[in-house]
């Protein structure tokens, strides 16, 4: 297994986009390769800070969307009258 | 009604039918990635909210004329309009995405990072949080958009492939390159990890 293939299978691996069997093995690996190991738990961490990363709109932004929402229902229900 | 168990794809068809309490439960469940997305984008709140609410109109509209077609997940969709928004506006503006912030200036000229002990930790230190949001600004674009779209988008690397006309190798060797960028950049700015 190539370093490149082993790190983008890591990755699907760490994304859960593996199949079960693929995952099993990739699990197996894992035990008894300390390279691997070490490059999982790097990926692990920076993974973890992008986590970190997310934040929200603000109240005023959700009213405003729900305001539009609304008004769009309002000017149904007329146009149905 | 309790709408937290309801999935995604029924909370559209109950928006669709005029049940304005699913949206809602949409926006409520999506914002934040949404905005995040968003927000790594364009580097600025204020016009993160405009883009943001641009979305979601634009979100609205679409679910109501009858022409959504889900064809993947709402959230990477709900995602993937705010990126294209954002990308328009960004190049309407003709604005450097990559290595400037909004002032124009070198992201890293202000990650200050305090000695430890001294009295301008309590001064200049900025929230980790807010250093590791200017490195993801920092990733070359490709990268950034393969980070967004995978981790605020919920999109697999086979979709994100589809939707950037690139191999899921290369969706897959771009978010490794992120990664190891991100990492090498937090360790050389100091950034606890």
């Amino acid at each position: 297994m190539s370093e490149n293939y082993s790190e983008n299978q890591l990755l699907l691996y760490i994304y859960d986009e593996m199949e079960a069997e693929e995952k099993s093995a990739m699990d197996a690996e894992l035990q008894v390769n300390p390279q691997l190991q070490k490059r999982f738990l790097e990926f692990k961490q920076t993974i973890k800070m992008l986590d970190e990363l997310e934040t929200e709109p603000s109240e005023s932004s959700i009213e405003f969307i729900m305001e539009h929402a609304r008004k769009l229902n309002n000017i149904e229900l007329v146009a149905r009258a | 009604m309790n709408m937290q168990k309801i999935s995604d794809h029924e909370l559209v068809k109950m928006y669709q039918s005029g049940l304005d309490q699913a949206l809602e439960e949409l926006i409520k469940r999506h914002k934040r990635s949404i905005f995040t997305a968003i927000y790594l984008l364009v580097r600025d709140r204020s016009l993160a909210e405009d883009i943001f609410q641009e979305a979601f109109i634009k979100i609205i509209n679409t679910l109501r004329s009858g022409n959504y077609n889900e064809e993947g997940k709402f959230s990477g969709w709900a995602v993937r309009v705010g990126r294209n928004l954002t990308i328009d506006y960004l190049r309407k503006m003709k604005r450097d995405t990559t290595i400037t912030d909004s002032e124009g200036n070198d992201i890293f000229s202000y990650l200050v990072i305090a000695e430890e002990g001294t009295k301008e930790d309590k001064i200049i230190q900025y929230q980790t949080e807010e250093k590791i949001k200017e490195l993801v600004k920092y990733l070359p674009e490709e990268q950034r958009q393969v980070v967004i779209m995978r981790h605020w988008g919920n999109m697999s690397f086979k979709e994100i492939g589809d939707a950037t006309g690139v191999s899921v190798n290369t969706a897959l060797g771009r978010m490794r390159y992120a990664l190891n960028n991100l990492r090498k950049l937090m360790l050389e700015k100091g950034v606890q990890i």
